[in-house]
């Protein structure tokens, strides 16, 4: 609160120097001032006196009689400074990321007014396994928007002095593994999981998983390498298009492997689990479980109770195949082929588990289609017949009929065409052996392209079992690889044969 | 080989079309009338082969191959239509088509046809 060199005035400069404001100095009216007399006291201690200062002091001045105290005025307003914006990340990832399973969803209450319907909010119903705490990026794809600083502007207070604002600061995300920074953009350089460590960013390309696939996990589908270091839990399901590794068991749940699929542990399937792999399966054992391969599956210990079917081999060197259904492509080495208990095992080898789907899949199709095409005939016939007598109209009805049955059995055609082509790939690629290193039991069964048989007693390995023709017809024969001896054991032929079933279908289309 | 095809009916266009299509290389130009097919030719032309119906508003197929005729000799024509009468036929040949296909046909016999027409057109 400097006092002016009348000491008439006093001048208050708020703190931050933005307003000086004169008032009377003292609590009596006594010795006035002119309106210059006050402007050159006030600017004379250095305060910038803009023009609405000046009308101001002239009001003072004015109401400054020896009667009178005159109001407090503003003589000068600084400018107050505007500080700058810091940058900032703006993490898109997290637009598409659910929510962690720790914080569910708040939602709004639609009130009484607006009730929701039963069946809506059921559809709504969230998947609590489908919700998950991992982070997947493509590859590419743009992760975090760095936003710059929105800068400000300097003030300047009652002196005229500049007042600094205060700087913003950059934002600079600290960028690991796999993610690079492209304008205001930084983005994936590869597909994979997605790490924010107090923003430090990075991508690992593999999706690590240290304890079990579960609710603290949620379902997994990744576009690269999985590696989980427990088990898959009942009813969560685990998609890959590469390799996938379970370092302990897969219970009830539902794995895919784009590629590999490794399990330390084994599969445990209670009669629901599913495996399924682009290429290998490599597991312990394999009990009670749907198992697909597009190359071989291996087992260590056992295989027990599965539906089974593989285009390569089936390994179970060491180990038992018991129970189940298996159609296997690439033949079969295993030690104990079914067990002693004389549990029926039924094993298809040298038969493409692919064929089988693909005839399932043409089987009604080709026959529906040729039933419409006979329809469209049976239709188009008695026109062709008659026609002289068919006028304008009718004659490109019936060849648009004739173009119909025309479609039909091209399409018939296609559809086998594709089915000879499969099964003549099949024929060839097949493998249909199966090695027991140890015992085959009663209760096996044994299916091959055109022949099959059953165990009905025990026959102690190692042996070779194969389809042989003896005087043109085919038999299941059993070769001792000690001794070289056969065994025959029988040769049943019956009509759910895949291959006589495709042939059937195959000849039926050249006698039409 | 670039195929004009005339018919009013879309449906017969669809089916022409798919059976021209299935020979190698083939590109397919369609129009719905005569007005139309001799639009198609000053745009898209000169044809490899051209499908005429005979009956269609405007112009008729006849007519559009009398005026293709007047300045086009060479390309093969083939007529494929509804009439079956022996004087119609001849009209037809006379107007300057090269082979006629009766409806109704199957798609193998159109094709016949069109390689047929094709062959005898090569051999000059």
């Amino acid at each position: 609160m400097p006092l002016t060199a009348s000491k008439i005035i006093r001048i208050d400069v708020d703190r931050e120097r933005l307003k000086a404001i004169i008032a009377f100095n003292g609590d009596t009216p006594g010795p006035t001032m002119t309106a210059d007399e006050i402007l050159k006291e006030v600017t004379d201690e250095g305060i910038m006196v803009d023009d609405q200062g000046k009308k101001n002091i002239e009001t003072f001045a004015a109401e400054f009689t020896p009667e009178n105290l005159p109001k407090p005025v503003v003589v000068a307003t600084g400018k107050e400074p505007v500080h700058d914006r810091s940058g900032r990340i703006e993490k898109l990832y997290l637009d598409k990321e659910p929510p962690k399973p720790s914080e569910p969803e708040a939602k709004e209450s639609t009130g009484s007014e607006n009730p929701k319907d039963p069946q809506a909010e059921e559809d709504e119903v969230e998947n609590h396994y489908d919700r998950s705490s991992i982070i997947k990026v493509h590859d590419n794809e743009q992760i975090l928007k760095i936003h710059p600083i929105i800068h400000g502007d300097n003030g300047v207070d009652v002196y005229g002095k500049e007042i600094n604002r205060k700087l913003g600061v950059e934002a600079k995300p600290k960028l690991g593994l796999n993610v690079e920074l492209q304008g205001d953009g930084v983005f994936a350089t590869c597909g994979g999981q997605l790490f924010d460590d107090n923003d430090k960013f990075w991508v690992n390309p593999k999706l690590e998983i240290q304890g079990n696939v579960d609710f603290s996990v949620g379902n997994i589908d990744f576009d690269g390498e999985v590696i989980i270091g427990k088990n898959v839990v009942d009813l969560f399901k685990v998609v890959s298009k590469s390799e996938v590794s379970v370092h302990g068991m897969i219970e009830a749940a539902e794995v895919q492997a784009g590629k590999d699929l490794f399990v330390t542990g084994g599969v445990a399937g209670k009669e629901k689990g599913v495996v399924i792999a682009g290429r290998d399966i490599q597991s312990k054992y394999l009990t009670n479980a749907k198992v697909r391969a597009k190359r071989d599956i291996i087992a260590v210990k056992e295989v027990v109770n599965c539906d089974l079917a593989c285009n390569g081999q089936l390994k179970i060197e060491t180990g038992s195949l018991i129970g189940g259904n298996s159609m296997v492509m690439g033949g079969i080495l295993v030690k104990q082929l079914g067990s002693e208990l004389g549990v029926k095992t039924n094993v298809s080898v040298g038969i493409d588990a692919d064929l089988k789907a693909l005839y399932e899949d043409v089987l009604p199709k080709v026959r529906e289609k040729k039933q419409k095409a006979k329809k469209v005939k049976q239709v188009v016939e008695p026109l062709l017949a008659n026609q002289k007598h068919l006028n304008q109209e009718q004659k490109e009805k019936a060849t648009e009929l004739l173009y119909q049955a025309y479609e039909l059995e091209d399409s018939v055609n296609e559809m086998l065409e594709d089915l000879e082509t499969a099964y003549k790939k099949t024929q060839q690629e097949a493998v249909t052996e199966i090695s027991v290193l140890g015992t085959v039991y009663n209760g096996v069964v044994i299916q091959f392209p055109k022949v099959n048989t059953m165990i009905n007693s025990p026959i102690e390995g190692p042996l070779t079992i194969k389809p042989v023709k003896v005087k043109g017809s085919l038999r299941v024969i059993a070769v001792d690889k000690t001794t070289g001896s056969e065994h025959d054991l029988g040769a049943g032929a019956g009509g759910d044969d895949l291959f006589f079933k495709v042939e059937a279908l195959l000849r039926s289309n050249e006698e039409d | 080989m670039k195929i004009l095809l005339v018919d009013d009916s879309k449906t017969m266009r669809n089916i022409w079309k798919k059976v021209v299509l299935g020979i190698e290389g083939t590109e397919a130009v369609e129009a719905g009338d005569g007005v139309e097919g001799l639009e198609a030719i000053k745009e898209h032309g000169p044809f490899d082969l051209m499908l005429v119906d005979w009956n269609m508003p405007n112009m008729t197929g006849l007519e559009m191959i009398t005026k293709v005729r007047e300045t086009d000799k060479d390309t093969p024509i083939i007529m494929v239509t509804t009439e079956a009468e022996k004087p119609r036929i001849i009209e037809a040949i006379k107007a300057g088509v090269n082979n006629y296909v009766i409806k109704p046909f199957t798609p193998d016999a159109l094709m016949e046809k069109i390689d047929e027409t094709m062959k005898k057109v090569n051999a000059g």
